[in-house]
């Protein structure tokens, strides 16, 4: 039987409460829902950048079941997406067990972990691009000096040298926010667990594993989540750094996105390109939380 | 010893989603922010929106030509008193920039284009009909052909010519020297361009004997494509459609491969995707140099006692030609200030203009009763450069940007597979015909 709070009944909504909600549902509805219903329309709609636009249904949709390029785009953006937020999420964990105690020097370090992640991802790209330089990167100066034989490595030129560069690049730039989210949830556990897990003989390990890592299941979900979906949409390294070389074999999802709308002016099926990348980023975020489990401590 | 673990307070749950909450606007703050940087829509300066008045006009240029059209723009401020801001975009971005702007009516007063690009901004009525104009002009006639040609339609002139450059073989005559081959002469077959670069090559050190961008297909595609056009071949044909299986593209495209796989390019040209195109010729590291007027002064002021010969590309078995480009300068519709914009045109291509200032800086003029002028007469470089005019293309095509100046586009991805992908030429174009097709095919 539904609970009558004085004054408001279940079924009656509240003006106030609403009043209070609008500012919020027109932001939402303005930049989110008016975009994407602009967007879900394009995408019906052969919409060149110059002249004319003519429906044509789903067609875009059944066009890009058969590109080959997108399909590969896709492939290689899973591949990047899912070993970066992997080694990206790993090392921030490790990070955030190892600095959390506050022994000399940890300040400084967090800080410098976290630096990179407020540069922008642009300026991380062109960054790195010369750091990886052949000619006057310092990796080439470090290769010379420490006596290597040959020329240094052009990191970019292949594609696996490519897909390594530029994973280990977006994990330098993004552990340190992974780093503080968990470092967060580790410090939210309370303390007299650690030291009753202690005393009853529990030693570091056994108590991280057992206590630590299931406590902060929220935080690694949110951590994981966020950062899986940040990844799939990777776009600016791969843009400065290769160009999608070499052969076109570094594009990612958004950059054939970009490619088809504004390189080649096929802005509906750039449209539709773009429904679908959300689509599959709803999918995998709901498969994501199903498996790393909602909410707060049950415990 | 139990290490000091300082105690913290128990945390609510409130407080952790606060937090965390904070953070994450935060993060798509900065995220929105650092975007900002990636390519996308915007200039830094305003549009010709903001041009009030007749006091100002606004001008919109590649980032390429930034440099020489504030110098215009400064050098008319002071004999006019009219003021013109100049606006530089991105060169691999420029067409969807005025693209975009285009659909929205938001152009400038002045609007400057590769002339690669005129074909596709014909059609959609975006440039004012200058011909009545033009023709009231003393040296309508003398104005730059090619460039003439590609801003014609149906009879009527949509824009005019600036900058010319066209594109040329350089070559570093002390190294020709030292490898005992006669310095004055310009290759005139494609066995001699690779006999000379490999007897530079044989030098040794970190001397090589040839070098081009190898990841740049539209920049490569300049000096390039003559070598196509003097042994009778084409990338496309008379209507504009591909023709990226003609037997001349794959020869041509051999001979790169060639030279990659004899290793006669250094190491770090693989990566190069352009911004390092002059960086070794300059330095006198580099035998042959497939490259263009525009790099004359370049090189010359980065390496004043630099010893080099130019020519127009050579054919297969003989003949040359070369690969005109530059700009083309016109008046938008939307323009809200036409005569004084067609004033300020005018001016760029009078007798002081073209002179004093263009030709001033080893650059070609735009007109041919000014080729010879007291500049280009002191340079003999630049007077090799004015008489391969003569012989000089360009292509036409509306699909040129898709087709060629795309980086992952047929022509780029082509160019690539051959020199450095190690794939079969015969092969690969046909691969890249195909690719072209669809992309000319599919229409919009």
């Amino acid at each position: 039987m539904p609970v009558a709070v004085r004054g408001r009944s279940l079924g009656r909504p509240s003006v106030v409460g609403g009043a209070y909600a609008l500012p919020a549902t027109v932001l939402l509805i303005l930049f989110f829902i008016a975009p994407l219903a602009m967007t879900a329309v394009m995408s019906l709609f052969s919409w060149p950048l110059f002249g004319e636009r003519s429906f044509i249904g789903v067609a875009n949709y059944e066009t890009a079941l058969h590109d080959a390029q997108l399909h590969r785009a896709v492939l290689f953006t899973v591949a990047f997406a899912v070993v970066t937020t992997v080694v990206s999420v790993a090392v921030g964990l490790l990070l955030a067990m190892f600095l959390q105690v506050e022994r000399r020097g940890a300040g400084v370090i967090r800080t410098l972990v976290f630096l990179p992640v407020v540069i922008g991802m642009a300026t991380a790209s062109f960054l790195w691009l010369y750091l990886l330089n052949g000619q006057v990167g310092p990796v080439a100066w470090l290769w010379a000096a420490l006596g290597l034989d040959g020329t240094p490595p052009l990191f970019l030129d292949s594609t696996a040298g490519a897909f390594v560069s530029i994973v280990v690049m977006t994990v330098w730039k993004s552990t340190g926010f992974s780093m503080l989210l968990l470092l967060l949830g580790i410090q939210a556990i309370p303390q007299q667990l650690l030291e009753a897990a202690s005393v009853d003989g529990a030693h570091y390990w056994q108590r991280q594993r057992r206590i630590v890592l299931p406590l902060l299941r929220p935080t690694f979900a949110l951590v994981a989540v966020m950062g899986l979906t940040q990844n799939f949409l990777v776009f600016d390294q791969f843009f400065l750094m290769t160009r999608g070389g070499p052969s076109n074999s570094t594009i990612t999802a958004v950059y054939w996105i970009y490619n088809r709308a504004f390189m080649n002016y096929h802005l509906g099926y750039g449209a539709a390109l773009a429904l679908l990348v959300l689509a599959v980023l709803v999918v995998v975020n709901l498969v994501q939380l199903r498996l790393l489990g909602r909410g707060g401590s049950d415990e | 010893m139990r290490r000091r673990t300082v105690e913290r307070p128990r945390r609510s749950l409130r407080s952790t989603i606060a937090t965390v909450g904070l953070l994450a606007v935060a993060m798509v703050g900065q995220a929105a922010c650092s975007n900002g940087g990636t390519p996308g829509p915007g200039p830094s300066e305003g549009s010709a929106a903001a041009s009030g008045g007749v006091g100002e006009l606004t001008m919109w240029v590649r980032a390429a030509n930034e440099g020489k059209s504030r110098e215009l723009a400064a050098a008319y401020e002071e004999a006019t008193g009219i003021r013109v801001a100049v606006t530089a975009f991105p060169d691999d971005q420029y067409v969807t920039r005025l693209a975009t702007a285009a659909s929205t009516g938001d152009l400038p007063d002045v609007l400057a284009t590769d002339s690669a690009y005129m074909p596709r901004f014909l059609e959609p009525n975006i440039f004012a009909d200058l011909t009545d104009r033009v023709a009231a002009l003393p040296f309508a006639d003398e104005l730059f052909e090619p460039l003439m040609d590609v801003s014609t339609r149906d009879g009527r002139v949509y824009a005019l010519p600036r900058d010319p450059g066209n594109s040329m073989v350089l070559w570093n005559k002390d190294l020709f020297r030292e490898a005992g081959i006669d310095p004055d002469a310009a290759p005139t077959t494609w066995a001699e361009m690779l006999e000379s670069a490999r007897a530079v090559d044989a030098l040794g050190g970190d001397v090589s004997g040839f070098y081009f961008p190898g990841n740049c297909g539209v920049c490569n595609v300049f000096p390039w494509l003559p070598l196509v056009w003097a042994s009778g071949g084409d990338l496309f044909d008379a209507e504009g459609r591909p023709t990226f299986d003609d037997p001349e593209v794959v020869a041509a495209l051999e001979l790169y491969r060639t030279i990659v796989q004899e290793g006669l390019v250094p190491p770090s040209a693989q990566t190069d995707t352009g911004s390092d195109w002059m960086t070794a010729f300059t330095a006198g590291k580099v035998g042959i140099l497939p490259l263009g007027s525009f790099g004359i002064g370049t090189i010359r002021e980065a390496n004043p006692e630099m010893d080099m010969g130019i020519a127009p590309l050579p054919g297969r078995e003989g003949g040359s030609a070369s690969f005109v480009g530059g700009d083309v300068i016109g008046i938008p519709l939307a323009s809200a200030h036409p005569d004084e914009a067609w004033e300020f045109i005018a001016w760029t291509l009078s007798d002081e203009v073209q002179i004093d200032v263009v030709a001033a800086s080893h650059e070609l003029v735009a007109r041919t009763d000014l080729v010879e002028n007291e500049h280009s007469e002191a340079d003999p470089l630049v007077r090799i450069a004015n008489d391969a005019l003569a012989v000089s293309r360009t292509p036409q095509s509306v699909f040129y940007q898709q087709l060629v100046v795309d980086a992952n586009g047929p022509f780029s991805t082509l160019f690539y597979d051959v020199t450095y992908g190690g794939a079969d030429p015969a092969e690969a174009a046909a691969a890249a015909q195909r690719a072209a097709l669809d992309v000319v095919g599919a229409g919009e």
